[in-house]
């Protein structure tokens, strides 16, 4: 049986700007289970990153959590004083970010940042800590971890910093651990390998994996279950398999058809046209409809719900009646 | 070549006005500006009295209605001598930061531009000048030229060229990778032709702010000289010789003190506010 | 590392050369002859020569820079004009309470300065942020002098046991130091709340958030030090605008230091004390800039690192 250890219900984060109320994410639910990954995709802006800053409760200002309920490991997160906040982040549920190049402290040697975040959260000697670094900046494989143990970000390569950072992010083997475009600033080759790194840590650790990409490809590689998310709103919820089977919202259809097939690069690309709407004028129906190609006058004035059967769910009035429609 | 002045064009000046009516410390402190630029210009018709009249009689007399800043040791009527004191101030800022613009414009376009030796040497000059405390170089001059209106004009402006042409030197190097700079050169176009028609235009935002930024620090130095009795010839009413004068006085007339060092506040934060929203204004950088 | 060090002690005796030659050429090409004023209005020509001669005065520009700046080396500053007593000596003596009076004025204002810049950074926008820039935006627009006789008038009239002259007492500090102080610990805290803010929304603060370390650690082991090199810069200029502000501060409290003695012998036309005195006062800006170099290495391995490749 699987063992739940992150749900997250109704979850929804607003900005609250000088120029109105901006919705950034809407109504979002999941359960995350042990050793299990679930996969969020949507183009820039589409309230992704949002959705994790909802889960860490980290909503920077003006923006904050409007609604819903985030359980780790059956503890309400929404509402907890941030000192008991501090004790789980970085232990219980940790982040791995986007920009290897940004996301160090560019002052403070690899090896102490991550005994630093051991060391927030157990009650060891700062000897210990290191040496429990030390091993963890093996365990990523990076080779030479002595000297890396004392080097600054800024004598690594990217690679070798997203090491790090995952290494930081595994030290007190979070049960959550969230993956926000992990691969998107580095090199094809060390994507693919540090897509394996993760997919070994989830198997050794048993964490469950929150992954985000723009990416369909990796998507498909790292995920069991997929999310995609449209202007902060999820519009498909499917196992992965399922999902590249028989992609029933539009956006999905598009997003798969974007992908560039494995040796046409430079053949005819299909582009979902027009973009993501602005939070402060969003379309009065669906949030899609300016942008698919089926929309319909409904679809202008209604905004559809999380339609289609519990193993499926789609955001579309095309398939109100549960059985799917025909592919394009 | 619609492109040519693209970052500098006019629609740039009117988003950044746009941007700093939006600003009411700003406007507030441009208004401040405005009134005092009007006190010292009609300083004679403004001036209750002759800020130089001499009246024994009347000396150190605390404010009341006839004088409202009451009158200094010499029975001159201060609130005259503050007014005139804004002439001086504000003529010392605007006429230095203008000496400061010429030498530090071209000084600084000539290291960006030519690079090089002309470059290595301007630069070196630049750390020379940057070195030395503003004050003790401006008191080395003073002492060179002697004292006087003029003389504080030259010394201020001559030791302030070298934040501008640090600045210039910046810009004309982001400016020379630019495709239409380029272009021109690679066109032939005469390096001077260069300077005063693509360069000039591009560089005036970053020569308005230096220019508003120098003159609160050029009026803090006129006065500073003023006090240690290095600036203007007596009986010039300059705010900080009033200052100076009135030390002695502190037990029995605190109110000679104040008036002049309340004048110089006013207008320097006001330079200094206004300053900073024209940065943040004319400066794209942190416009996005 | 140790070219990046090479390079710039080697500026720095440039930047000291060049400065030499200015302060010579700028002091000694002067109308009024100091001797005239040494020996009255009714001075004998054929006296003045005598004197002009004596002091070495009559030799050409070039050779009178080339004797002073070797004996500047060795220490030796000529001796001043009308007090007869060796430059150097005069030097040694009001350094002494000028360098006093910055040292606790700025030890007060970094104090002051990083506290205030910090607390207005970690409250963006609201009404303490507000108070604190305001009062930061007054003290730097406030000329120092005019801050140090409202401070007599306003406290040392009241206590009798703050005095309001020289630096004879502990407590004679205060009022110098305070109105000193307060101008740079404005542009500390301006500079401060900068910088904090800008490494605020940099990513490697949302990883100590998402580490889970405490704001504390996050504010001073991370955020603190990654905003120190803009402060550093900011101390620099300010360690050599200390040195003018204090002759300023000097002469409002009737203290014998620096200020006071190049004033006295500027109006005086005691050309080898001003020489002297404007000499060490650049010397010692220049060190502070070297150190400041240094320190940005010190603080950032990442220049060390530059340095090396």
């Amino acid at each position: 049986m699987s063992e739940t250890v992150l749900s997250v219900e109704h979850l929804s984060v607003a900005f609250f700007t000088e120029r109105g109320v901006l919705p950034t994410v809407d109504d979002v639910s999941f359960t995350l289970q042990k050793s299990k990954t679930i996969g969020i995709v949507g183009e820039s802006g589409c309230g992704k990153s949002m959705t994790v800053n909802g889960i860490l409760q980290m909503v920077p200002a003006p923006g904050r959590v409007t609604g819903g309920s985030v359980k780790l490991g059956g503890e309400e997160l929404v509402g907890m004083p941030e000192k008991k906040l501090a004790g789980k982040r970085g232990s219980e549920i940790a982040l791995i970010f986007q920009e290897p190049m940004t996301s160090l402290n560019p002052l403070m040697t690899c090896g102490r940042q991550i005994s630093e975040t051991i060391l927030a959260h157990k009650r060891i000697s700062r000897a210990e800590a290191d040496k429990r670094a030390l091993h963890l900046i093996e365990q990523v494989g990076i080779p030479m971890p002595e000297k890396v143990f004392h080097s600054i970000p800024g004598e690594l390569s990217g690679g070798m910093r997203q090491r790090i950072v995952i290494a930081m992010a595994l030290c007190n083997n979070p049960a959550v651990l969230i993956c926000d475009e992990p691969t998107t600033a580095l090199d094809v080759t060390v994507q693919a390998q540090i897509l394996r790194l993760i997919n070994d840590i989830k198997r050794d650790f048993g964490s469950g994996v929150i992954f985000i990409t723009h990416d369909m490809g990796v998507i498909r590689q790292m995920a069991d279950d997929v999310m995609v998310m449209y202007a902060g709103q999820v519009v498909e919820y499917v196992h992965v398999d399922e999902l590249f089977r028989n992609p029933l919202h539009p956006y999905t259809q598009g997003l798969i058809r974007c992908i560039p097939g494995m040796n046409d690069s430079d053949g005819e690309l299909y582009i979902i046209e027009g973009s993501v709407p602005m939070r402060n004028a969003l379309p009065k129906g669906c949030l899609f409809a300016p942008r698919c190609p089926y929309a319909t006058e409904r679809c202008r004035l209604e905004r559809p719900g999380l339609l289609g059967t519990p193993a499926h769910r789609v955001r579309c009035f095309r398939n109100e009646d549960g059985k799917g429609v025909e592919k394009t | 070549m619609g492109e040519r002045n693209r970052d500098a064009s006019r629609g740039y000046y009117q988003e950044s006005w746009r941007v700093l009516k939006r600003n009411p410390v700003a406007m507030v402190c441009m208004i401040i500006v405005i009134l005092l630029t009007l006190v010292a210009v009609l300083a004679p018709f403004i001036a209750p009295y002759d800020p130089n009249a001499i009246d024994m009689p009347s000396k150190l007399k605390a404010p009341c209605p006839e004088h409202l800043f009451g009158c200094d040791e010499m029975g001159r009527d201060i609130l005259s001598r503050c007014i005139y004191g804004c002439r001086i101030s504000l003529s010392v800022g605007l006429v230095s930061q203008l000496i400061a613009l010429v030498i530090g414009y071209f000084m600084g376009v000539c290291a960006g531009y030519f690079g090089g030796k002309v470059d290595a040497v301007i630069s070196f000059m630049i750390q020379v000048f940057s070195s030395l405390p503003d004050l003790l170089l401006a008191m080395a001059l003073m002492f060179a030229l002697g004292r006087g209106l003029a003389n504080l004009y030259i010394a201020l402006g001559v030791l302030s060229w070298a934040k501008t042409a640090r600045l210039i030197r910046g810009t004309v190097l982001q400016l020379k990778q630019k495709e239409y700079v380029q272009a021109c050169r690679i066109d032939g176009g005469s390096s001077l032709r260069i300077i005063m028609r693509h360069l000039l235009p591009n560089c005036i935002p970053t020569l308005i702010i230096t220019v508003t930024m120098g003159i609160p620090s050029a009026i803090l130095s006129e006065a500073s000289l003023s006090f240690l009795g290095l600036g203007v010839r007596s009986p010039m009413a300059s705010w900080g010789a009033m200052i100076s004068a009135s030390k002695m006085f502190i037990r029995t007339s605190p109110f000679y003190s104040l008036f002049p060092g309340f004048c110089m506040i006013i207008t320097v934060i006001a330079f200094n506010m206004l300053g900073d929203g024209l940065r943040d204004a004319l400066d794209p950088k942190l416009r996005k | 590392m140790k070219q990046y060090l090479i390079k710039r002690v080697l500026l720095a005796a440039g930047i000291l050369f060049a400065i030499s030659i200015i302060t010579f050429f700028v002091l000694n090409i002067i109308p009024g002859d100091p001797v005239a004023l040494m020996l009255g209005d009714n001075a004998d020509p054929q006296a003045i020569e005598t004197v002009r001669h004596n002091l070495g005065m009559d030799k050409p520009l070039v050779q009178q820079y080339l004797e002073w700046i070797t004996g500047f080396m060795t220490g030796n500053m000529g001796e001043s004009y009308f007090q007869h007593k060796p430059v150097s000596s005069m030097l040694v003596t009001s350094f002494g309470y000028t360098a006093r009076l910055a040292a606790v004025s700025y030890a007060v204002a970094l104090a002051l300065g990083l506290s205030i810049g910090i607390i207005a950074a970690l409250n963006r926008g609201n009404a303490i942020d507000h108070t604190l820039m305001t009062l930061a935006v007054a003290g730097i627009s406030a000329p120092s002098f005019w801050v140090a006789i409202v401070l007599q008038i306003f406290i040392g009239l009241r206590f009798k046991a703050i005095p309001i002259s020289g630096l004879g007492k502990p407590a004679a500090y205060l009022l110098p130091c305070l109105s000193l102080g307060m101008r740079y610990a404005a542009s500390i805290a301006r500079i401060t709340r900068t910088s904090m803010l800008e490494v605020m929304n940099q990513d490697f603060i949302r990883t100590a958030r998402a580490k889970g370390l405490s704001r504390r650690r996050t504010v001073m082991v991370h955020m603190f030090r990654n905003a120190l090199i803009p402060i550093i810069t900011v101390v620099g200029t300010d360690l050599t605008t200390l040195f003018a502000g204090s002759m300023l501060t000097e002469s409002v409290f009737n203290i014998p230091g620096m200020g006071a003695l190049l004033v006295d012998n500027i109006t005086k036309r005691d050309i080898p004390v001003v020489q002297g005195g404007v000499m060490v006062v650049a010397m010692l800006c220049v060190l502070i800039y070297l150190a400041v170099d240094l320190l940005y290495a010190a603080v950032d391995p990442n220049i060390r690192l530059g340095g090396d490749r």
